[in-house]
C-alpha cells in the first residue's frame, strides 16, 4: 500500500513540477494558463489519490473523491474566467516563431 | 425537489459518517434549509437530472486528460518548446445550456486546450499546439456530448 501511495504522491509531484516549469519557459499569458490548468487536473487529481490511498477509512477516501470532484468543476471554471477575461481584454495571443516539431 | 433534498442528506451523511438520530435529523434539517432557500431557482433540476451523464461522460474524458497531460508534459521539458499556440473558433451545435457548459468545460479540463469565451453556438478556443486543435476539429468531443445530451432543447 505504501508502495501505491508513494508512486502517487511521487506522479502528482512530477506534474506538478512540470506545470511550474511550464509557466516558467511558455512566451505569454494564454500558453502559461495552459500550464497551470495541467498542475490542477493530473497533478492534484494523482496527490489526492495517494492521500486516499494512504487513509484507512473508506469514507475519508470518499470526501477526498468529492474534493476531486470538486476541482474537476473549479479548475475549467477558474480557467475559463481567466482566459475570458484576457480575451475580451484583447490580450494578443502569442503565434511566435512555430518552432518545428521533433 | 425531493431529489436535491435526497441528494444533500446523502451528502451530509457521508461527510458526517455518524447514523445516529442526532446526526440524521441535524442533516434532513440542513437539506430541508437548502432546498427551501433555492425554491426559486428551477435550473438545479436540470443539473441533477445531467448527473448520471455526467458520470457516464467521466471516464472517457479522464482517459483523454491523461493522454494529452502527457503530451503537453513532452512539450514542456522538451528544450525546443514545440509549441504552435493560436485561436481557434469551433462550431458546437449544442442547444443546451447544461450541454454547452460540459463540452466548454471538457475542452478546458483537456490539457492543451482552454475554452475563452462562447459565441452563440461557437466556441473560441486557445490551442497549445496543432494537434491539440486539429483533434478539436475533428468534432469527437462535441459528437460525444451531443449523444450524452442530444441536440433539441
Amino acid at each position: 500500500m505504501s508502495a501505491l501511495v508513494g508512486a502517487c504522491l511521487a506522479a502528482g509531484l512530477f506534474f506538478h513540477g512540470v506545470a511550474a516549469l511550464g509557466v516558467l519557459r511558455m512566451p505569454d499569458f494564454y500558453t502559461r494558463l495552459h500550464a497551470v490548468s495541467k498542475a490542477e487536473t493530473l497533478g492534484v487529481v494523482l496527490t489526492l489519490a495517494g492521500v486516499a490511498a494512504a487513509s484507512d477509512s473508506v469514507l475519508t477516501a470518499v470526501k477526498i473523491a468529492f474534493v476531486a470532484m470538486f476541482l474537476f468543476l473549479a479548475n475549467p471554471t477558474a480557467t475559463h474566467a481567466l482566459g475570458r477575461a484576457a480575451f475580451r481584454l484583447g490580450v494578443p495571443p502569442w503565434t511566435g516563431e512555430p518552432e518545428p516539431d521533433r | 425537489m425531493l431529489s436535491l433534498f435526497v441528494v444533500c442528506l446523502v451528502f451530509w451523511l457521508l461527510l458526517s459518517g455518524h447514523g445516529d438520530v442526532f446526526h440524521v435529523t441535524a442533516g434532513a434539517a440542513a437539506a430541508a434549509l437548502v432546498v427551501w432557500l433555492n425554491r426559486a431557482d428551477g435550473t438545479i433540476g436540470a443539473v441533477l437530472q445531467a448527473l448520471p451523464r455526467l458520470a457516464l461522460h467521466l471516464p472517457w474524458l479522464v482517459a483523454k486528460i491523461v493522454r494529452a497531460n502527457l503530451d503537453v508534459a513532452r512539450r514542456v521539458l522538451d528544450p525546443r518548446l514545440p509549441i504552435e499556440p493560436a485561436v481557434h473558433r469551433i462550431h458546437a451545435p449544442l442547444r443546451n445550456d447544461t450541454a454547452m457548459t460540459t463540452l466548454a468545460n471538457s475542452i478546458t479540463l483537456t490539457p492543451g486546450t482552454v475554452t475563452l469565451d462562447v459565441e452563440g453556438e461557437v466556441l473560441v478556443v486557445h490551442a497549445l499546439t496543432a494537434s491539440a486543435a486539429q483533434e478539436l476539429a475533428g468534432g469527437a468531443m462535441t459528437a460525444r456530448v451531443e449523444r450524452l445530451f442530444g441536440t433539441a432543447r
